[in-house]
């Protein structure tokens, strides 16, 4: 897709590496609380609601709305300079958590509300980045 | 009434008047602010027995953390009582607080709050990615590309959306801060601007424009404050901490509101500092409130109480807040137009001192006697805090 992946790569922890193996297999997974039924984002070892150590992944369907967004023009950190202006967005997934995403579609076709779908991007970085796009290019009735 | 109004007061503040300073050192800065500060309370070095600083790193100089004793031993003198505590630009409200309980509790007479940061020489973007993303939370959000400003883009875009705020009142905060710091002979920018201007600056993450970003100034203050005793014997007017409270947001496990969040957060502050005392919004003569960007005034008037989310846009845009307005806010040009080097609280409180005292470098509002805080801070994205006060002259 690219030649090099110039942009932040994550830190990936013993907590955390299971999000990011799930993306490598083209899922996004949330957690679900055994104890309290709480789901949560981002991935932790336990439920931040109520502390149970007892915490599932829960594959995600990828598919969501714009909660909010905003079109960034200008960024001189490396591997987003020479991407301006590009989209920033919380997309509140059909699960009911919100996560922070980029928007691949032009700033004048996001707006809040707009139905937004995962697609799957191999950095060549060894890591997997999550990417929304528009569902049918128009804002949810 | 709580027991906690009016127990202590700031009886020393001070601003400096350089917005860069590419000659000096922070540590030197802070020195000068210091001093500043105790020749404007009438105390000595001597007299302080308590000292708060933040731990800087986002605005960059040489105190991290530990900064409290490195500074300590810099200005020669030997607190007691020492805070660092870091929740971005309300930290000085927090540190206020932490005076307040310390001197009730006896722990402390007279403490020493201070600020200085040179971002503007020393050529640092504030609200930058650092390059190495922390595992949690950061790298769950910063390879998207995510610069402060575009989370205030994005809580902008969100507040607009459930409001009604129209992007040309949202402006009228830029303009109406360039009003006053136009009267402000040490505001770093003072020429006034129009809507136009703001609309028409380069855009930085939508819905925000240049001119609705703070300026990035090298900056220092320092606050004394002290207790009932050491208040009433010095010569200038204490402003009394009539009442103050604190509050915190988060992400909430990827279920925050943002909005709401934010709104409600600055309200819990708010509640805290009108009950401790006992006053109402409308007994308040001026607001200084948090400026970082457009955005954050309308939100601090709403979750403050000074309007609600039907009536903002219209008190914003119809000069509600300019220095002859319901509510005079930012009276000094604010962190839009006059003095914001990466924390601005600092500044907020010696600002509401100065109005109290009728004594500003710029407008003044005629026997403004009592005044609010409402600052905002945060770690990274929406894990905020903000701090509310309410001073006052006997």
């Amino acid at each position: 897709m690219m030649s090099e992946w110039t942009k932040p790569s994550p830190t990936i922890n013993e907590e955390t590496r299971a999000y990011w193996t799930a993306l490598d297999g083209h899922e996004m997974v949330v957690q679900r609380c055994r104890d309290c039924g709480a789901i949560q984002h981002y991935y932790r070892a336990f439920c931040a609601a109520c502390w149970s150590t007892e915490v599932q992944d829960v594959p995600v369907s990828g598919e969501g709305r714009v909660w909010s967004h905003s079109t960034i023009w200008k960024n001189r950190a490396k591997g987003f300079a020479d991407e301006v202006p590009y989209v920033v967005a919380v997309v509140e997934l059909a699960e009911g958590v919100r996560v922070f995403g980029n928007i691949d579609a032009p700033p004048e076709d996001v707006a809040i509300d707009l139905r937004v779908r995962l697609k799957f991007v191999d950095t060549g970085a060894g890591w997997t980045f999550p990417l929304f796009e528009p569902i049918d290019g128009r804002p949810a009735a | 009434m709580n027991r906690l109004s009016r127990r202590c007061a700031i009886v020393g503040a001070y601003e400096h008047p350089l917005r860069k300073a590419p000659e000096t050192n922070e540590l030197l800065f802070a020195f000068e602010a210091a001093k500043g500060a105790l020749e404007d309370a009438g105390l000595e070095p001597g007299d302080i027995d308590g000292l708060f600083t933040p731990p800087m790193t986002l605005e960059g100089g040489p105190l991290g953390p530990g900064a409290a004793l490195l500074l300590s031993d810099y200005l020669g003198i030997r607190p007691r009582f020492l805070d660092e505590s870091d929740v971005g630009g309300a930290s000085f409200g927090y540190y206020v607080n932490r005076a307040a309980m310390a001197i009730d509790a006896g722990m402390m007479s007279c403490a020493l709050i201070v600020y200085a940061a040179r971002p503007r020489s020393g050529r640092r973007g504030i609200g930058a990615a650092a390059s190495e993303l922390r595992a949690t939370p950061d790298s769950f959000e910063q390879i998207y590309g995510l610069p402060l400003v575009g989370f205030y883009g994005m809580l902008a875009t969100r507040y607009m959306h459930v409001s009604g705020l129209t992007r040309e009142q949202l402006a009228q905060v830029p303009v109406t801060m360039r009003s006053h710091a136009a009267l402000n002979p040490d505001a770093l920018y003072r020429d006034r601007i129009t809507i136009d201007d703001v609309l028409g600056s380069s855009e930085i993450a939508s819905p925000l424009h240049m001119l609705d970003c703070c300026v990035i100034s090298d900056g220092a203050a320092a606050v004394v404050v002290a207790n009932e005793e050491i208040a009433r014997r010095l010569a200038k007017p204490p402003a009394w901490v009539l009442g103050f409270g604190e509050a915190t947001m988060n992400h909430g496990r990827g279920q925050g509101d943002w909005v709401e969040d934010t709104v409600s957060m600055i309200g819990e502050a708010a509640r805290g500092a009108f009950d401790m005392a006992g006053v109402g919004r409308g007994d308040i003569d001026a607001a200084m409130v948090y400026d970082a960007f457009s955005v954050n005034v309308p939100m601090a008037l709403e979750g403050a109480g000074f309007a609600t989310r039907a009536t903002v846009g219209e008190m914003i845009g119809g000069g509600g807040i300019g220095v002859d307005g319901e509510l005079p806010v930012n009276t000094d040009g604010g962190g839009l137009s006059s003095n914001h080097p990466g924390r601005r609280g600092l500044f907020m409180l010696v600002e509401a001192v100065r109005q109290l005292r009728g004594e500003g470098p710029g407008a003044c509002v005629a026997g403004a006697s009592t005044v609010a805080t409402v600052a905002t801070g945060a770690a990274s994205v929406a894990r905020r805090a903000s701090a509310v006060h309410i001073l006052g002259v006997e």
